[in-house]
């Protein structure tokens, strides 16, 4: 009888620990992160302490809600710092997502700072490179997708294929190992350290070789080289983001 | 090729957007980061304290061993070499990568050690989502490799009167001199 009680409260332990799971977000487990290329040969393999992220990209309708509540970062309004002419350019107006615009499509057309004001405003923040791609590398069934050919079909299919418009809504992508949907079928996402020293750029200190990890993972590659090219006041039709969050014990 | 051409496309309408950045209102200032900095005397600060000076920033960290203390030493350079009627408004602002560590009691050593004397040399320490946002809106890349550790480029920035970013150099770049020129040409 005793190890069908231990075996009953591992049961019950599961579906405690979900509960506790912020709602509209899914919790991703501590483990380790390489970045695929490296600027400094033999650079360390990251810890990523167990976090929250997102199930899905933030959506206009979410959107405009925070715009609603902090009118600063309306259309018009925007400072020219924060984000390029392009800002929610597809929206019909400052309080207006419009039809090219979809209430439940994710939103795009926005700028780094706004990404993060958006996060801060509900209590989150952006995730960072190293949480994102971890949440990225788990697949549909398996926590390691590069092991599950029909995930990396999918995501090689999405990154081959063009833009839709309007975007379809965000939450219907299959869920991965985590639960986490979109990831590498919607939009490309903005990340907290965006401009991390990933790739060896013209002038770098400290590293003199570029070390590349892992060669078979191309849109890991693609994200890192998408990621180096864009300045924080950038806006584009196909650059959304989601928030993360911390988790109490870890933080 | 159909695979790599989405985002060197997405790129080309990153770059479109930048280049309409000037047209429509007024550039973008720095100051309206409106993020509080501490110097190494422990005070706050602003970067709108720097309002109606042309100022050169450069962000560091006190223990690279390389490019940063010789980025000090070409901002030094540009300090011999600026105008005359320009040197006594002319600011240089260092500005750390390392939150951790480059406390003002760090940052008060280094300015010692490098012999930067005088209050136009600004040394500033935030936080780590301050320096985040700076980089992010200078254009810097940089990683933290291991405390106290940082992989980052190099580039020096030169901030108009009002704050505007109007002109960038890599720091190793042998062109300081033209910088210290450039110091007395902006607004």
């Amino acid at each position: 009888m005793i190890p069908l009680r231990i075996l009953l409260l591992g049961l019950a332990a599961v579906p405690g620990a979900t509960a506790k799971v912020a709602p509209g977000m899914a919790r991703i487990p501590a483990g380790a992160y390489a970045y695929p290329i490296s600027v400094a040969p033999g650079a360390p393999t990251l810890h990523v302490p167990a976090f929250e992220l997102d199930v899905r990209p933030v959506t206009n309708a979410d959107f405009l809600e925070f715009v609603r509540a902090r009118p600063e970062w309306s259309r018009s309004r925007v400072v020219r710092l924060y984000a390029d002419p392009g800002y929610l350019g597809d929206w019909t107006a400052d309080f207006e997502p419009g039809p090219e615009a979809p209430a439940d499509a994710p939103v795009v057309n926005v700028s780094w700072f706004a990404a993060r004001a958006y996060a801060a405003w509900r209590g989150k923040r952006l995730p960072t490179i190293a949480e994102w791609e971890r949440a990225a590398l788990a697949g549909f069934a398996e926590a390691r997708g590069a092991d599950e050919p029909a995930y990396r079909e999918a995501t090689l299919a999405w990154y081959a294929a063009s833009l839709p418009t309007p975007l379809p809504a965000a939450g219907r992508g299959r869920p991965n190992f985590y639960g986490v949907r979109d990831l590498v079928d919607l939009v490309w996402e903005w990340v907290e350290d965006f401009n991390s020293a990933e790739v060896a750029g013209g002038v770098t200190c400290g590293g003199t070789g570029e070390g590349v990890r892992d060669f078979t993972d191309y849109p890991a590659f693609m994200r890192s080289a998408f990621r180096s090219s864009l300045r924080a006041s950038y806006t584009l039709p196909n650059l959304g983001f989601r928030c993360a969050r911390s988790l109490p014990s870890s933080s | 090729m159909k695979f790599g051409l989405r985002p060197f496309l997405l790129l080309a309408a990153g770059l479109f957007a930048c280049r309409g950045a000037a047209a429509p209102s007024s550039p973008p200032s720095l100051y309206d980061l409106g993020r509080t900095w501490t110097t190494d005397h422990g005070l706050p600060f602003q970067f709108e304290a720097l309002r109606g000076h042309p100022t050169f920033l450069a962000m560091f960290f006190t223990r690279c061993g390389s490019v940063c203390p010789a980025t000090v030493a070409q901002l030094k350079r540009i300090e011999a070499a600026l105008p005359p009627d320009t040197w006594t408004k002319v600011r240089f602002v260092l500005v750390s990568f390392d939150s951790e560590g480059d406390t003002p009691a760090v940052l008060s050593a280094y300015r010692e050690a490098m012999g930067l004397k005088g209050e136009h040399w600004i040394l500033l320490h935030g936080d780590a989502e301050s320096v985040r946002e700076l980089s992010a809106t200078l254009g810097i890349a940089y990683s933290q490799r291991a405390p106290g550790q940082f992989i980052h480029s190099g580039l020096v920035t030169l901030l108009d009167s009002t704050g505007v970013a109007s002109q960038q150099w890599p720091s190793l770049e042998g062109v300081l001199q033209s910088a210290a020129q450039s110091a007395g040409k902006v607004r």
